[in-house]
């Protein structure tokens, strides 16, 4: 491995230690971005864990989880337990081989939503690439999901895609027509690629922007400097709260998760799957969301009386979405990002 | 050694025994090397280095085997040679824009008194203290759909439909302008105002009009500033990230925010290396162009 | 100089005696704000005629010589050429030769590429224009230095160049601002004979700026002296010497013994002073004053008391003192070096001057 990158170790990760109280059980260490994963999770996740366990819990931050997995592993001296990273870079160290197995004999996979567990991590919330629409611009009929996205003449106007292929792959199939079901099996097929990426490009003359964060479609739709955007609910929803003007829709979202995983070689690992599985509970997720507003994983979340029903409604996993919401197969993506990567940005360069 | 006359007894003493001159040889060569000894270890730590690093680094691939893939990928892959066709198309408009804004603006302040120049230059480096990212959302306001400029024109009723200004190569070209020009324009105005303007009169005072003593002798001279001036403009151009990002709205790809996506959504440093390699590559073969060009139109 | 370059035939474009232009400077005014640079300065120059403007700095003189070229805006008078007033001509439309104290050549061009780019703009064919320079060079002795480049050339060669480039096309009047000031003294001297030569072969009116008087003597027709804007005399150089008009001038130009009216009266003896109404001083050269009377001529006595005796190569300058306490020289030529090694501080002698040489002037307010 790369051991020129040792003295990056210090710098790359920034860690932060924390004073909870100490119990005899033991230390667990916890790698997060901060901010409101942080708070929300010291709150609702590992703070009643860490009680329930009678163990204490140090807190790290980073910006770049994988990559300060990938210098802990590096550097051969592994300081975390548990990591927190989108279900998409978990599926990468687990392929790289710097994640432990998750031990699902102490975590019950049976409380989640299908597709919200992975061999190498188990999921804490979910958010949903969306349809969003100005409601000016469309003020008789709102478009209804990815085929509405696409057509250019029932909707006329300027589009926004993502400047980055992973999810619009998807949402060029389900506009072209394939049913949510055959998805991933026809984006295995280098004719369904071509297919999605044909679809994207009689699109392109509407094509405004290719954005690239969160903030910046958000910032798209509040501005009405497009019509429609693919985007993530979140973002869209504080659009619709200050801009007025925008709407979207949970219809066809494509489900993707952030989740914690074990890196290989964690000092406390068997401590990490406990840990884990203790976090992994209905009502800690509904707490969670009083600091994120992202959808829980655990579908009893919603009926433990937690979430006020207002709430409940601007979370993708609502019962009344999760029929309507396709979950984005993650080891395919893991398997194929690069390739699709590549084709993608020819596509848009051309 | 034959000393000459009467330097002779000097010499002598001078030299105070054989072997003592390859000491005074030393002590001569340290004399020169010593003041330079910093600044040559500061390029070496900070220039060479990481530049001899990645390379080195554009060597491996994701798993960390050496292998030339990263270097395939950017030959094979069609928009890799987009983006640095992109890259290489948005400098130069900017550096034709900086020529066509700035040599008659630099030509306008040197014109200027002393003091009322001083307040211009001053003017001119003003935005170099404001940030990037402010300067391209502020051309954003100003260019986009529902922007400043769509809005009055709509409102005239000059256009019935808002004018695609902003997330383009225009918008892009528009916002490293504004920010390139006072570059341009430092070293512009140091070599204009180092022409004598004796040397305009004198023309004039032969028959040549302002316009002609203009093309002939004060561009002329000039041309050495102007040349560096676009140079220094179009290579620190081909490395621009913010406005680009902002104001080409993904329309415009730029090498360098390949180099960011390498790094940050793939943390492939091979990747990004690599385009760091072939992007310093060509920018040495076009300093070589510019030097070139130069030596051509000032020979003469 | 190789005169027989000049008389080359016509075809090649040779550089000809140019049909000269007498030019009238009326009256003309120039402020700068509160200041006057000049004041009604008039002039008359007669057509091939070589006048030397003659001032320390500040007094006017280049702002005149600018303000003929072109490039300074006056505000009052008129200057006629050809019976028009081109006051309202810009510089580039006016045709005049101008050569500039520092050159002014185009560092970017060669030699013979700063010589043709007046004949390019005239729209000479190439070839032609390239022969005319090339016979400019050789007429300011810089043939061979075709294409050399500006910055390999000496300060006296430059000066040459900026020379052929000013006379190539032919201008009926030349103006030359202090093109001699930053050379060396010898080789300033050479040139001054060469340049006076030169507008005798090529007759063209010139108007010369110079602070050195001794340069005015020896290239003018005449000397137009300026002082504060004004021009004070115009003469020609014996007679601006021998005859100034007033103690400006007197100072101004060579050594100057000057006594008041009264004062002359008591101190000359052996003869009467003339009468010169308005002409208060009486001046005279200290080279005039000898120590023994001239043989057949009517001279005057003046009795002082030596003060100093300094050797200064080519004469003598003696120190004195008058018997009312005035400080005077006197000049003596290297002859009379054994009267002055019998002289020495603190005699009385008697000094005498010619009756002829004894002149009044004017006063300065």
């Amino acid at each position: 491995m790369r051991t020129w990158v040792k003295p990056l170790l210090a710098a790359g990760v920034c860690a932060l230690a924390l004073a909870t109280p100490a119990f005899a059980g033991g230390t667990v260490t916890v790698l997060t971005p901060g901010g409101s994963v942080k708070d929300g999770g010291r709150a609702a996740l590992w703070g009643p864990a860490a009680a329930t366990l009678g163990i204490t819990v140090r807190e790290e931050t980073t910006d770049e989880g994988l990559p300060a997995v990938r210098l802990q592993a590096g550097a051969g001296r592994v300081t975390s337990d548990i990591v927190f990273l989108s279900a998409y870079e978990a599926e990468l160290g687990g392929r790289e081989g710097i994640l432990e197995p998750i031990d699902y004999s102490v975590v019950d996979k049976s409380k989640f939503m299908p597709g919200t567990t992975s061999p190498f991590c188990v999921g804490i919330y979910g958010y949903a690439t969306v349809l969003a629409w100005n409601t000016k611009t469309y003020p008789a009929k709102a478009p209804a999901g990815w085929k509405d996205f696409f057509d250019t003449k029932a909707f006329p106007g300027k589009r926004a895609m993502r400047g980055n292929a992973e999810t619009q792959i998807e949402v060029a199939l389900l506009g072209d027509g394939v049913a949510p079901a055959d998805l991933y099996k026809v984006m295995s097929t280098d004719e369904g690629i071509k297919r999605a990426l044909d679809r994207i490009r009689t699109l392109k003359p509407n094509i405004a922007v290719w954005w690239s964060s969160g903030a910046q479609h958000a910032q798209l739709m509040q501005d009405g400097e497009v019509d429609m955007s693919t985007g993530w609910n979140g973002r869209f929803q504080s659009a619709k709260k200050a801009g007025g003007k925008t709407d979207y829709t949970f219809n066809q979202g494509i489900l993707a998760t952030d989740c914690f995983a074990v890196p290989k070689g964690a000092p406390n690992k068997e401590l990490a799957m406990k840990m884990i599985g203790a976090m992994s509970n209905a009502k800690s997720q509904a707490e969670l969301t009083k600091f994120i507003t992202y959808g829980p994983v655990i579908p009893e979340a919603f009926e433990v009386g937690i979430i006020p029903p207002e709430t409940a409604r601007l979370l993708p996993t609502h019962p009344d979405y999760r029929d309507r919401l396709i979950i984005q197969d993650i080891g395919w993506w893991a398997k194929n990002n690069d390739r699709i990567k590549a084709l993608y940005e020819d596509m848009m360069t051309e | 050694m034959i000393a000459q006359g009467s330097d002779m007894a000097g010499a002598m003493t001078a030299a105070p025994a054989p072997g003592g001159e390859p000491k005074l040889r030393l002590r001569r060569w340290l004399e020169t090397a010593l003041p330079v000894a910093p600044g040559l270890a500061i390029v070496f730590a900070f220039v060479l280095l990481p530049c001899l690093w990645l390379v080195w680094l554009s060597l491996f691939n994701d798993t960390g085997q050496i292998s030339g893939e990263n270097y395939q990928r950017i030959a094979e892959q069609v928009s890799y040679r987009r983006i640095f066709v992109t890259t290489f198309s948005v400098s130069l408009q900017t550096v034709l824009c900086c020529l066509v804004l700035g040599v008659p603006l630099a030509t306008f302040i040197v014109s200027l008194p002393e003091r009322t120049r001083a307040l211009f230059v001053a003017f001119i480096l003003f935005p170099l203290w404001t940030s990037l990212l402010v300067r391209a959302y502020a051309w954003l306001v100003i260019l986009q759909r529902n922007g400043l400029i769509n809005s009055w024109l709509l409102q005239a009723g000059l256009i019935d439909e808002p004018l695609p200004l902003a997330f383009n190569a225009f918008a892009t070209v528009l916002g490293m302008t504004h920010i390139m020009l006072p570059v341009f324009l430092l070293p512009v105005i140091g070599a204009m105002s180092g022409i004598d303007r004796g040397l305009m009169r004198a023309a004039a005072s032969m028959g040549a009009s302002r316009a002609h003593a203009y093309r002939t002798v004060f561009l002329p001279l000039a041309l050495p500033g102007i040349l560096a001036g676009a140079t220094l403009v179009f290579v620190m151009s081909l490395g621009f990230y913010v406005t680009p990002a902002i104001l080409g709205g993904g329309n415009v790809q730029v090498i360098s925010m390949r180099i960011a996506r390498s790094l940050s959504t793939y943390s492939n440093f091979g990747a990004a290396a690599a385009i760091g390699v072939v992007l310093l590559i060509a920018t040495f073969a076009m300093l070589g162009v510019s030097l070139t060009l130069r030596k051509l139109l000032l020979r003469r | 100089m190789r005169r027989g370059r000049l008389m080359a035939p016509k075809s090649t474009g040779e550089i000809a005696r140019a049909s000269a232009q007498a030019i009238e400077i009326r009256n003309i005014t120039k402020r700068y704000g509160d200041q006057t640079a000049l004041r009604r300065v008039s002039l008359s120059v007669e057509p091939g005629e070589f006048v030397a403007i003659l001032g320390s700095s500040g007094s006017g003189k280049s702002t005149l010589l600018m303000a003929l070229a072109g490039f300074v805006q006056i505000d009052e008078g008129a200057i006629i050429l050809q019976g028009r007033d081109i006051a309202p001509v810009p510089a580039n439309a006016r045709g005049f030769g101008v050569v500039f104290q520092n050159y002014a050549l185009f560092p970017h061009m060669s030699v013979i590429d700063n010589v043709m780019y007046p004949l390019n703009l005239r729209g000479v064919p190439r070839r032609e224009a390239r022969a005319r320079a090339a016979e400019a060079l050789a007429t300011v002795k810089l043939a061979g230095f075709e294409d050399r480049r500006i910055d390999a050339l000496s300060g006296g060669q430059r000066q040459r160049v900026a020379l052929a480039r000013a006379i190539v096309y032919e201008p009926a009047v030349l103006l030359m601002d202090e093109p001699l000031s930053a050379l060396d003294k010898s080789l300033r001297e050479e040139m001054q004979i060469e340049i006076r030569e030169l507008h005798d072969k090529l007759n063209i009116t010139t108007l010369y700026v110079t602070h050195d008087q001794r340069e005015a003597l020896t290239m003018a027709d005449r000397i137009a002296v300026m002082s504060r804007g004004e021009i004070v005399q115009v003469d020609t150089p014996e007679r601006i010497y021998r005859e100034p008009s007033s103690e400006f001038v007197a100072r101004f130009l060579g050594e100057a013994v000057l006594f008041a009216r009264a004062a002359a009266g008591r101190l000359l003896t052996g003869g009467a002073l003339a009468e010169s109404p308005g002409r208060d001083l009486v001046m005279l050269r200290s080279e005039d004053l000898r120590l023994d009377p001239a043989p057949g001529e009517a001279c005057l006595s003046l009795r002082a008391r030596v003060h100093a005796i300094v050797f200064q190569g080519d004469s003598w300058l003696v120190q004195l003192d008058t018997a009312e306490g005035e400080r005077f020289c006197a000049r003596a030529q290297r002859a009379s070096a054994a009267r002055m090694a019998s002289l020495a501080s603190g005699d009385e002698i008697d000094l005498f001057v010619r009756a002829a040489d004894i002149h009044h002037v004017r006063a300065d307010a």
